[in-house]
C-alpha cells in the first residue's frame, strides 16, 4: 500500500486538515465494507482509503510523510474483521426478518420460512374454498348483504360492496378450510354472477338506458322521469330531440371505490302513440303540404 | 470472552459499551444472568466506532443506520437459504426460477428506459 495517499483521498498536498476529513469522510460513506456488504472489492478500496487516512488524518504523521521520514504504508492497520463478516449467519443474533412481514398475507408457506422461527413447524394455513354466488343486477350495483348456503349447510353473511362486477370475485378472509398445526383457516373465494337487467346495462362505471320518449316531448321539449339505478329521477328533455340522442345524467352511474360515481347515459327513441290518432295524420299531412315534401312512403 | 477482552478487541471505554447496551446498538448473549459478548459484537463495536468516529454519523443515524443493516442481513441471509434450496431442488425448478426471473428482469430493464 505505498500508493500516495493525497491521490487516494483526491485532495491537494496543500490541503487543510479539515478538507482531508471531509474527503476521508465522503470515501469511507461510499465504501466502508460493512455498508456494502456484499461488495468484495469495496474492502480493498476501504483498506487504502483509511491507510491514506491514517497518514494523513493526523496532523503530526501527515508532516513526516511530507518530510519523507515515513511512507504511505507505515501506518497500515492491524487485520481487522467487519462486522459483515459475521453478519447474516445462522447464529448472528442481530439479523432481522421484520423486512418480510409484508410479504404476501401472513399465513403464505414461504412468508411463514422468511419469517423464520418455524423452520421445523411450518404451520399449514387451510385450504381456501370457492364458491359462486348469483346477483341480481341491482344488488350488485347497490351493494348489501347477502346469504351463501354452503354445501354442509352452513351459511355464510357475504356484504357485497356496491358496484361488484360480473365475474369478480370476494374473498372473506378465515372463511375456508381449517388450517394445519394452528395454522390460520384458508379464504372463502366467492365468484359473483350477475343476472342481466330489463334496463339498465352497465359500461365500465357508467350505466347505459334506452328511453322511450312521446313524440310530443321529442318535438316540443318537456321534463320526463328517468329510471336510474338509485330510482326515478326527472330529466329535462330540450325541443326537437331525435331519436338516438343521447343525454347524460351525471354521477347517477354506479358508485367508484374512490367515492366518485359513474354517470348514466341515456338514449332516447321515439315512440308514437299506441293507437292511430287521426289529428295527428291530419296535421302530418298539412305540415307536409306546408313544407312541399309530397307524401310517398306507400306509393314506392 | 471475558469483559476485558472484549473492551480491549473491541476498543471501547467500559462508559461507552454500557450506552450502546442501553440504546439497542448491541445485544450480548445473556446467559444464567450473565452477559457474554462473543466475535460478532466485537466486529460490531468496531462498526459503531468507525460510524460514529471515522463517517461522523450522529447517535440518531447510527440506530437508524444499525437496524436497516439487520434488516438487509436478514434478507441476504434468507436470499442465501432460498437460492441452496433452489440449487439443491430438482433442475426443472431451477430452468423455470431462471427464466422466470430473466424474463421479469428485462421487463425492469425496458421499463426504466422508457
Amino acid at each position: 500500500m505505498s500508493d500516495d495517499p493525497y491521490k487516494v483521498l483526491g485532495v491537494s498536498k496543500d490541503a487543510s486538515q479539515d478538507d482531508i476529513q471531509k474527503a476521508y469522510r465522503k470515501l469511507a460513506k461510499k465504501l466502508h465494507p460493512d455498508l456494502n456488504p456484499g461488495n468484495k472489492a469495496a474492502e480493498d478500496e476501504f483498506k487504502k482509503v483509511s491507510g491514506a487516512y491514517d497518514v494523513l488524518g493526523d496532523a503530526d504523521k501527515r508532516a513526516r510523510y511530507d518530510r519523507g521520514e515515513i511512507d504511505a504504508s507505515g501506518a497500515e492497520r492491524p487485520q481487522r474483521e467487519y462486522y459483515r463478516n459475521y453478519a447474516g449467519t445462522q447464529a448472528d443474533p442481530y439479523a432481522t426478518n421484520e423486512g418480510f412481514s409484508d410479504f404476501s398475507g401472513d399465513d403464505d408457506i414461504f412468508s411463514s420460512i422468511f419469517r423464520r422461527g418455524a423452520r421445523s413447524n411450518v404451520r399449514m394455513r387451510g385450504q381456501d374454498m370457492h364458491y359462486r354466488l348469483e346477483l341480481d343486477f341491482l344488488d350488485a350495483v347497490n351493494g348489501g348483504m347477502k346469504q351463501l348456503t354452503l354445501p354442509d349447510g352452513s351459511v355464510l353473511e357475504v356484504s357485497i360492496p356496491a358496484g361488484t362486477r360480473d365475474g369478480q370475485t370476494l374473498r372473506l378472509r378465515g372463511k375456508g378450510g381449517p388450517g394445519l398445526n394452528g395454522g390460520s383457516p384458508g379464504d372463502a373465494l366467492i365468484e359473483i354472477g350477475i343476472r342481466p337487467h330489463p334496463v339498465f346495462t352497465r359500461k365500465g362505471d357508467d350505466i347505459h338506458v334506452d328511453l322511450q320518449l312521446p313524440l310530443a316531448d321529442a318535438v316540443l321539449g318537456g321534463k320526463i322521469n328517468v329510471p336510474t339505478i338509485g330510482g326515478s329521477v326527472t330529466m329535462t328533455v330540450p325541443k326537437w330531440s331525435n331519436t338516438g340522442r343521447v343525454l347524460r345524467l351525471k354521477g347517477k352511474g354506479i358508485r367508484r371505490a374512490d367515492g366518485a360515481n359513474g354517470d348514466e347515459y341515456v338514449t332516447l327513441k321515439i315512440v308514437l302513440p299506441e293507437k292511430p290518432d287521426p289529428d295527428l295524420e291530419k296535421l302530418i299531412r298539412d305540415w307536409q303540404l306546408g313544407t312541399g315534401t309530397p307524401h310517398q312512403s306507400t306509393e314506392a | 470472552m471475558l469483559y476485558h477482552e472484549f473492551l480491549i478487541r473491541a476498543r471501547v471505554e467500559d462508559n461507552a459499551v454500557k450506552e450502546w447496551v442501553a440504546a439497542g446498538w448491541l445485544i450480548p448473549a445473556n446467559q444464567n444472568g450473565e452477559t457474554e459478548f462473543s466475535d460478532i459484537d466485537v466486529a460490531r463495536a468496531h462498526l459503531i466506532n468507525d460510524l460514529k468516529g471515522g463517517i461522523g454519523v450522529n447517535d440518531e443515524g447510527i440506530g437508524v443506520i444499525l437496524h436497516l443493516l439487520d434488516q438487509l442481513h436478514g434478507v441476504r441471509r434468507t436470499l442465501n437459504e432460498l437460492l441452496s434450496a433452489v440449487q439443491s431442488g430438482p433442475d426443472d425448478l431451477r430452468t423455470r426460477l431462471v427464466a422466470h426471473l430473466e424474463g421479469t428482469l428485462s421487463d425492469l430493464r425496458t421499463g426504466s428506459r422508457e
